[in-house]
């Protein structure tokens, strides 16, 4: 209808089919030439879901569910509304990041006598295998927290889960592992393992976390 | 009630104590394939594996570069190819209370994985993206910026 030659005079014609192109690049440029600015709401290594709110000058939008995504044209646009992508989405766009991020770290609990920074038979047996890990997996952090159990002050009780935290980092140091990848931390009875009455002695909660990532 | 109030914020306050390994170090890195590098201040560093992470660092990766980073907080950062992330700001004091973490993902793609910042103090935690800001609760995300 609109190139028409019979009910159309030329240069209208022409006219017009110029017109309809330029739209068509118009389209092409607005669609073809927005940058791709994506985020994707991803269970953890748990199943865990998280939430992630993504916030514009124009707007936000809260993203609850795994493999929801969201997607920021500009600055002053809200976010666009949440959808979910499918697996293969998610594999095409980030295989790289994917394929690079590191195992799950590996947790160890280590156990000690009551009141006293020596660990009980059975977990000294770990100490090997915790020097293993970390040189298996060329680990550069190695996150070391002393807890205790309730019996005693709160200030004795930090003093005595930092003093069995250093004392596992001063055993890895021995055996060649770098100071500069432990971070140690002391938590006193504060995140018990097996939560008790206060002033219970609990065997469990005597220990210290080693996570080796 | 009030008692109850008093006890929680008396744990609060003598919860942990966190002794930093050096100044101003704020994670390292993991795994590297391919290219990258650190902008340091004015200087750009060689990317190595188990090489650390300073505050200000800014981490590239080549075109056919991909590694992933972890704050001493157990914040991880992957990057794929083509990627910059920028270390803005960093706190991680648990005896003191004091917890932050500024990044700004400004090209590439990304997975963020929440560490114990984002645990302890959820609203510490700020990612910013060209034109936008991620606020994020206990969580894994990934993110794609084209130029």
């Amino acid at each position: 209808m609109l190139c028409n030659p019979i009910h159309m005079p030329k240069p209208t014609k022409a006219g017009l089919c110029s017109l309809l192109l330029a739209l068509l690049m118009l389209t092409a440029l607005l669609s073809g030439c927005t940058p791709s600015r994506v985020v994707v709401l991803m269970p953890d290594v748990n199943g865990h879901i998280g939430k992630a709110e993504v916030t514009t000058e124009g707007g936000k939008i809260l993203l609850d569910k795994a493999s929801e995504m969201t997607a920021v044209t500009d600055k002053s646009s809200p976010p666009k509304p949440a959808k979910i992508v499918d697996n293969k989405y998610i594999a095409d766009k980030f295989k790289d990041v994917l394929d690079i991020t590191p195992l799950p770290a590996i947790k160890y609990i280590l156990f000690f006598e009551t009141d006293s920074i020596q660990l009980v038979a059975e977990s000294t047996h770990f100490i090997r295998r915790i020097i293993q890990s970390i040189t298996d997996r060329k680990s550069v952090l190695i996150t070391i927290s002393g807890h205790s159990d309730s019996v005693g002050s709160v200030e004795a009780n930090n003093l005595l889960s930092l003093e069995r935290a250093k004392s596992i980092k001063d055993l890895l140091v021995q055996n060649g592992i770098a100071s500069e990848s432990i971070t140690v931390a002391s938590y006193g009875l504060t995140l018990p393992l097996v939560p008790v009455r206060n002033g219970v002695p609990m065997s469990q909660n005597r220990r210290v976390e080693v996570v080796i990532h | 009630m009030k008692f109850l109030l008093y006890g929680i914020l008396f744990c609060l306050l003598n919860t942990s104590q966190v002794f930093a390994a050096s100044d101003n170090v704020v994670g390292h890195l993991q795994s590297l394939k391919g290219s990258a590098s650190f902008l340091r201040g004015k200087t750009i560093q060689p990317a190595n594996v188990g090489g650390a992470i300073y505050l200000g660092d800014v981490i590239k990766t080549g075109k056919d570069g991909s590694l992933a980073i972890i704050l001493t907080d157990e914040t991880t950062f992957s990057l794929g190819p083509n990627s910059e992330l920028a270390i803005k700001d960093y706190a991680f004091s648990p005896n003191e209370g004091q917890f932050g973490l500024l990044a700004k993902m400004v090209k590439g793609t990304f997975s963020y994985v929440s560490g114990l910042i984002a645990k302890l103090s959820p609203n510490s935690v700020h990612l910013e993206m060209p034109n936008a800001t991620i606020a994020v609760r206990g969580t894994k995300l990934l993110v794609e910026i084209e130029e």
